[in-house]
C-alpha cells in the first residue's frame, strides 16, 4: 500500500493557491460580517478550512483507486440519504437541504453527492473499452448522473443539482461520442429545456426572468441582481476598501458573504481585485488540467477533469451571476463563500487531485 | 513535462482550456465594463439609495428685552418614541421606560398595549426629556427605542410680553407678534445633510451638504422688568372695576421706543391651545373711538393753526349745544358757561372742544388727525395692525366734526395715541414707535449689526407737526388737566404730569344705542417740560370715567418705569400745586433714553466679554449634530469633513476667530 512519506510529494502549487484564495475569502468575510450579527463567520469559515486540510491530506492517503473502487457503495449510501431527505421534506414543511450533526453544525449531502458522482464516473469511463461510448453506455451513464440530479432538484436545489452535469459533460467527453449520439443529445437537450421551464417552481422562473431584465422588478426578483450589479459597478478601478463597501455595509446586497462574496469582494477591491482573484482561479484550473494531463490514467484524469470541470462551472456560474452574465442559481464560489459542506466539499476534492498527483508514477 | 497518456484525452483536455479562457475573457470583460465603463452609472445608483437629504433645522433667533433679558428662546428636546410593534416585552418596556422617565408604569402599560392591539407602529412615550434621562436610556442600547431631536421653542417669563411676542406654530414659524413680524430674521435658512441609511432606511452617518445659517436675535425695546408692572397694574385694575379688556402702552416719545405694551386678556405662550380671542393684541389690532383724549388733538390743531388761543373764551351753554339740529349734552349737569379753552381741556367739556373743532373746520381738523398718524398704521412689526378708521371728508355728515373733535367717529389704537401724544411730548416730530432696537447675528452679544427693513424707516426725517410754541402751550394745557381738572388721579409724586383723561360711551351695534359703559382711557406724558416717557391706559366696558380708573393705572404704571428707568424728579417729593409758567422747547435737545442703561446692560457690552465669545470653541470628540447646534448658538461656520467624532480642528480651540470664520473639522471614527 502506497503512503505518503515526504510533504515534499504534496502538489504545493495546488494547495498555496488554495489557501490563497481561501484566505481572501475569510478576509472578504470577516469584512462583510463584522457589523452584523454573523460576525463570528470568519473565524467559524477558518475552522472549516482546518478541517478541509486535514480532510485534503487523509483522502490523499488512500489510493483512488480504491476509492474509484468503493465509489458505488457511497452512491448508494447517499443516494438513499437524499431519497431520505426528500421524503422528510414532504413530511415537513418546506425544503430541507441538511442533516444536523449537533452543536449548530449541519451537512449538505448534495454536497458530498458530487464528489461521489466524481469517483463514480471516473470509475464508469475506466472500465469502457473502447475510445468512444455505446448508446447503451451513454444511457447508463446519463441514468446514473440524472437519478441524484433529479432527487436534488426536488429538494428543490436546483443550482446544486445543476452542478452534476458538469461531470457528466466531462465523462462523456474523455470517454468519447460518435458524431450521431452527439446529435441526439443534442436534440434531447432542445426538447427538456422548454419542457423542463414548465417544471421550475415561481421563484426559479422568476430569477431567470430577472436575468434577462434584472430592471423589471427591482425590488423583487431582480433586487439581487440589481443590488450586486451596483456593487460591482461602485467598485471601479480599485475599489472602495475593506470594510468600506457601502453595498455590504448598508445591508443593500444580500447574501454578502455566502452566494455573494464576489460581488462583496468586487466592492472592495474593485476590477483590480477581482481579475486577480480570477487569475488565481484560473492558475488553479491549470494546475487541476496539468495533474489531469499527467495522471497514471483514465480514472485519474477522470478525476481531475472532473474536479476541474465542477469548480469551473462554480466559478463560471458565481462570477458571472454577480456580473449579470448568469442567472442566480444559489450556487457558492467556490473556497470563498462561506459555508462549512461546500469548503469541506472542495477540500476533498482538490484532495483527491493530489492524490491522483501522488501516484502518477505508479505505472 | 511528463507526456499525456492519450492524444485523445490531450485534445479534449484543450477543449475544455479554450472553453475556460473563452468564459474568463467574456466575465472579465463584463466586469470591465460594470466596473470601469458604467462606474459612475452604478456609483450613483448607489449614493440614490444609500443616502437620503435630510433637513437641518436652522436655530431659531432669540428674542431679547433691552436688557438683555430673554423673552423667547430655542432648546434643544429629545423625543421619545417606540416603535409597539416591535417591542420584544411589552410588561418589561413599560417597567423599564416608567423607571428612567418616572411615568405611571400602569398608564404606560396600559397604553402600550392599546397601541399594540390597534398596530400602530409609531407611538411617542415622552417629549422634552431631560439629558439625564437620554443618557440613561442610551447606555441600555435598546433596539426598540428611537430618539427624535427636535428644537423646542420656550418663553421663560411665560405670559409676560405675550402679545408682543407672539408665538410659533408646530411647525416653529411665527404664528403672532414679532415671532411673525420678523419671522425672516428669526427663522434663519435650513441646511441639509447628506444621511446614509441601510437598506431598513436607519441612518448612520450624515454629511452636512448645506449648513443651516441659525436666525438673528432680536432685541426689543421693551424693559421686561416695566413690561411686568404695567401688565400687572392692567390686570389688577380690569378685575377690579370689572372691565371687559385693558390695554396699555409705555413709550419714549423721543425715540418712539415702545418700553411696555400690554393687552389683558393674556395668556401664556408657550400653551399653544391658548384660544384666538386671548392672543388678540389690542393694543395694536384693536381700534375704538378714543372719546376726550382725542379732544388734545383736536385743540392742538387749532392752537397750531392759531385760530384760537388757551386763554380764549367760548360759551359751553351750560350743558347744551345744538350742532346743525344735533343736540350735544356736556357730562356734567348744568355744563358750563364761559370756559377758556385750557379749561375746555381741563373740565373736557365736549361742547367746549366742539366749538374749538368749528374754528378749524372739516378740512383742516381731517388734515391734522391724519399729520397726527390717524387712519394709518404705525408699521410696527407687529402682525394684523389695525389702520384705526378716519372717514373720508366726503364721508362726514354735517355734524361730523363734532363727533370727531371730541372723539367719535373715529377709531384709534393706542399705539395710534402713543404716537399722536408723543408729538407733543417730544417737541411737534410725528415719530413712528418702534419695538426693535437691533437684530444681531447669534452670539455676537448684540454688536453686529445688520441693515434690516425696518432701519429703512427713520431714515425719513420725521415730519415736524407743531411748531414749538404750541408744544408749550399744550403741555401747559395738559398739565392743567391733571393738575386742576379731571386728571388729578394722575398725579405722581415727584414728576410733571400731563395728560388728559378719555370716557368714550361704547355703542352696542346690536341694540343700536350708546351704553352706560365706557371706553375708560387716560394718556399723558412726564416730566411735563422735558417728557421722558407717554403712557396710554384705556380699560374697556368701564362704568367709570377714565379719571376714575384708567389714570390712577397711568399714574401707578408710569411711576413704576421712571422708578426702573432712573428717571430723576423734576419736582419735591411734596407736589406743589404750582402751574409750570414758561417752558423752553428746543427741538434737538432731549437726551435720548437709551443713554441711560441699567448698570447690567452697560456691564454687557464690556470689551472682555465680547473677546471672550469669539474664541475658537472646543469641539474635539463632539459629534457633527453636537458641533452644529454649539456653533450655531455661537453664529460661527464649520467646515466638516469625514464621519463620525470630531478628531482634529482648525483653528485649535482658544484660538481667536474672526466671525463668520469657518473651523476646519476633520471627523473620524
Amino acid at each position: 500500500m502506497f503512503s505518503l512519506r515526504s510533504l515534499r510529494d504534496i502538489d504545493w502549487t495546488l494547495l498555496i493557491l488554495t489557501l490563497m484564495i481561501c484566505g481572501i475569502g475569510v478576509l472578504q468575510i470577516y469584512s462583510a460580517t463584522q457589523a452584523s450579527e454573523n460576525a463570528d463567520r470568519w473565524w467559524k469559515q477558518s475552522l472549516y478550512i482546518g478541517v478541509g486540510l486535514i480532510a485534503f491530506y487523509l483522502i490523499s492517503q488512500i489510493d483512488y483507486h480504491t476509492l474509484v473502487g468503493q465509489s458505488p457503495m457511497l452512491y448508494i449510501v447517499f443516494g438513499v440519504i437524499l431519497v431520505f431527505l426528500l421524503i422528510l421534506s414532504r413530511v415537513v414543511l418546506g425544503a430541507k437541504r441538511w442533516i444536523g450533526l449537533g452543536a449548530g453544525f449541519k451537512l449538505q449531502p448534495s454536497e458530498f453527492m458530487k464528489l461521489i458522482l466524481i469517483l463514480f464516473v471516473a470509475r464508469y469511463i475506466s472500465e469502457l473499452k473502447s475510445d468512444s461510448m455505446e448508446l447503451t453506455d451513454l444511457v447508463k451513464l446519463s441514468g446514473l448522473v440524472l437519478v441524484p440530479f433529479g432527487l436534488v432538484a426536488l429538494q428543490p436545489d436546483l443550482g446544486t443539482a445543476l452542478c452534476y452535469l458538469p461531470i457528466l459533460g466531462v465523462g462523456v467527453l474523455l470517454a468519447g461520442l460518435t458524431k450521431q449520439q452527439a446529435m441526439a443529445l443534442l436534440l434531447i437537450f432542445v426538447l427538456v429545456v422548454p419542457a423542463g421551464w414548465f417544471m421550475l417552481k415561481d421563484y426559479q422562473k422568476a430569477r431567470i426572468t430577472s436575468f434577462v431584465d434584472p430592471a423589471s422588478d427591482p425590488q423583487g426578483s431582480g433586487y439581487q441582481v440589481m443590488q450586486s450589479k451596483i456593487a460591482v459597478g461602485s467598485g471601479g478601478m480599485w475599489g472602495l476598501g475593506v470594510t468600506r463597501g457601502m453595498q455590504i455595509q448598508l445591508r443593500f446586497l444580500p447574501f454578502a458573504h455566502t452566494d455573494f462574496i464576489f460581488a462583496a469582494f468586487a466592492e472592495e477591491h474593485g476590477f483590480v481585485g477581482v481579475v486577480f482573484v480570477l487569475g488565481l482561479y484560473f492558475l488553479l484550473l491549470m494546475q487541476i488540467l496539468q495533474n489531469a494531463q499527467t495522471a497514471p490514467d483514465r480514472a485519474g484524469t477522470a478525476i481531475c477533469m472532473g474536479v476541474g470541470a465542477l469548480m469551473l462551472f462554480h466559478v463560471l456560474e458565481n462570477a458571472g451571476m454577480v456580473a449579470g452574465l448568469m442567472p442566480v442559481a444559489g450556487i457558492p464560489l467556490p473556497l470563498m463563500s462561506y459555508g462549512g459542506s461546500s469548503i469541506l466539499s472542495f477540500f476533498l476534492m482538490l484532495g483527491l487531485v493530489n492524490n491522483v498527483r501522488l501516484r502518477r508514477f505508479l505505472q | 513535462m511528463v507526456q499525456p497518456i492519450h492524444p485523445a484525452v490531450e485534445r479534449r483536455a484543450r477543449w475544455l482550456l479554450r472553453l475556460l479562457i473563452l468564459w474568463g475573457i467574456a466575465v472579465s470583460a463584463k466586469l470591465f465594463y460594470i466596473q470601469i465603463v458604467k462606474h459612475d452609472f452604478y456609483a450613483e445608483l448607489a449614493d440614490q439609495q444609500q443616502t437620503r437629504l435630510v433637513e437641518i433645522p436652522a436655530h431659531r433667533g432669540t428674542i431679547y428685552d433691552r436688557n438683555g433679558h430673554v423673552l423667547a428662546i430655542s432648546i434643544p428636546v429629545e423625543t421619545l418614541v417606540v416603535n409597539p410593534a416591535k417591542l420584544p416585552n411589552v410588561e418589561i418596556a413599560a417597567a423599564l421606560l416608567s423607571e428612567i422617565l418616572s411615568l405611571n408604569q400602569q398608564d404606560l402599560l396600559s397604553e402600550l398595549q392599546k397601541k399594540v392591539a390597534e398596530k400602530r407602529g409609531y407611538y411617542k412615550v415622552a417629549e422634552r426629556l431631560t439629558q439625564d434621562q437620554v443618557k440613561r436610556l442610551k447606555s441600555l442600547h435598546l433596539g426598540w427605542i428611537q430618539f427624535e431631536s427636535s428644537s423646542m421653542r420656550v418663553y421663560p417669563n411665560d405670559q409676560l410680553a405675550a402679545h408682543i411676542l407672539g408665538g410659533v406654530d408646530f411647525e416653529k414659524h411665527g404664528n403672532g407678534g414679532i415671532e411673525q413680524g420678523h419671522e425672516d430674521d428669526l427663522s434663519g435658512r435650513p441646511g441639509y445633510a447628506s444621511m446614509v441609511t441601510d437598506v431598513r432606511h436607519r441612518g448612520f452617518e450624515s454629511n452636512v451638504e448645506v449648513e443651516p445659517v441659525p436666525g438673528n436675535d432680536v432685541h426689543l425695546t421693551i424693559d421686561y422688568r416695566v413690561q411686568y408692572e404695567l401688565e400687572k397694574l392692567l390686570a389688577e385694575s380690569v378685575v377690579a372695576n370689572h372691565c371687559w379688556t385693558g390695554r396699555g402702552m409705555i413709550m419714549d416719545p423721543n425715540t418712539g421706543e415702545i418700553i411696555a405694551m400690554a393687552s389683558y386678556p393674556t395668556y401664556n405662550p408657550n400653551d399653544k391651545t391658548a384660544n384666538l380671542e386671548v392672543r388678540q393684541n389690542l393694543a395694536t389690532q384693536s381700534a375704538i373711538e378714543p372719546g376726550s383724549v382725542f379732544k388734545v388733538f383736536t385743540l392742538a390743531g387749532a392752537i397750531q393753526e392759531k385760530t384760537v388761543k388757551p386763554t380764549t373764551g367760548f360759551h359751553c351753554g351750560n350743558g347744551r349745544f345744538n350742532l346743525f339740529g344735533r343736540v350735544i349734552h356736556d357730562s356734567t349737569k348744568n355744563g358750563y358757561g364761559y370756559l377758556s379753552v385750557d379749561d375746555i381741556l381741563a373740565k373736557s367739556s365736549n361742547i367746549g372742544a366742539i366749538q374749538v373743532g368749528l374754528t378749524l373746520g372739516d378740512k383742516r381738523l381731517f388734515d391734522y388727525i391724519r399729520l397726527f398718524g390717524f387712519g394709518s398704521r404705525t408699521d410696527l412689526p407687529l402682525p394684523g395692525e389695525s389702520t384705526g378708521r378716519v372717514l373720508r371728508l366726503s364721508k362726514w355728515s354735517k355734524s361730523s366734526i363734532g363727533s370727531v373733535a371730541m372723539g367719535h367717529e373715529v377709531m384709534t389704537t393706542t399705539a395710534q395715541l402713543g404716537q399722536a401724544v408723543s408729538v407733543i411730548a417730544n417737541g411737534g416730530k410725528l415719530i413712528k414707535p418702534r419695538l426693535v432696537s437691533n437684530v444681531s447675528m447669534p452670539g455676537t452679544n448684540g454688536l453686529q449689526l445688520r441693515r434690516t427693513s425696518y432701519e429703512s424707516v427713520p431714515d425719513q426725517e420725521p415730519k415736524q407737526i407743531l411748531s414749538p410754541e404750541t408744544i408749550v402751550q399744550m403741555r401747559k394745557m395738559m398739565e392743567h388737566v391733571v393738575l386742576a381738572g379731571t386728571g388729578k388721579t394722575a398725579k405722581i409724586p415727584g414728576y410733571s404730569v400731563g395728560g388728559k383723561t378719555g370716557s368714550a360711551q361704547i355703542y352696542d351695534p346690536k341694540s343700536k344705542q350708546y351704553l352706560h359703559k365706557y371706553h375708560a382711557s387716560f394718556m399723558g406724558f412726564t416730566p411735563v417740560n422735558n417728557p421722558r416717557l407717554v403712557t396710554v391706559i384705556t380699560l374697556n366696558g368701564s362704568h367709570l370715567y377714565g379719571g376714575v380708573v384708567a389714570a390712577p393705572v397711568f399714574r401707578d404704571a408710569t411711576s413704576a418705569a421712571l422708578r426702573i428707568l432712573n428717571i430723576p424728579k423734576d419736582l419735591p417729593d411734596e407736589p406743589s400745586a404750582m402751574p409750570v409758567t414758561e417752558v423752553a422747547v428746543s427741538d434737538a435737545s432731549f437726551p435720548l433714553l437709551s443713554e441711560e442703561k441699567p448698570v447690567e446692560e452697560v456691564e454687557n457690552l464690556d470689551d472682555t466679554t465680547t473677546k471672550a465669545s469669539l474664541v475658537t470653541p472646543n469641539f474635539m470628540g463632539m459629534t457633527l449634530r453636537a458641533v452644529l447646534e454649539q456653533a450655531g448658538d455661537k453664529g460661527l461656520r464649520i467646515d466638516p469633513s469625514g464621519s463620525g467624532l470630531v478628531r482634529a480642528q482648525s483653528p485649535e480651540p482658544g484660538q481667536p476667530i474672526a466671525y463668520r470664520q469657518k473651523i476646519k473639522l476633520r471627523l473620524g471614527r
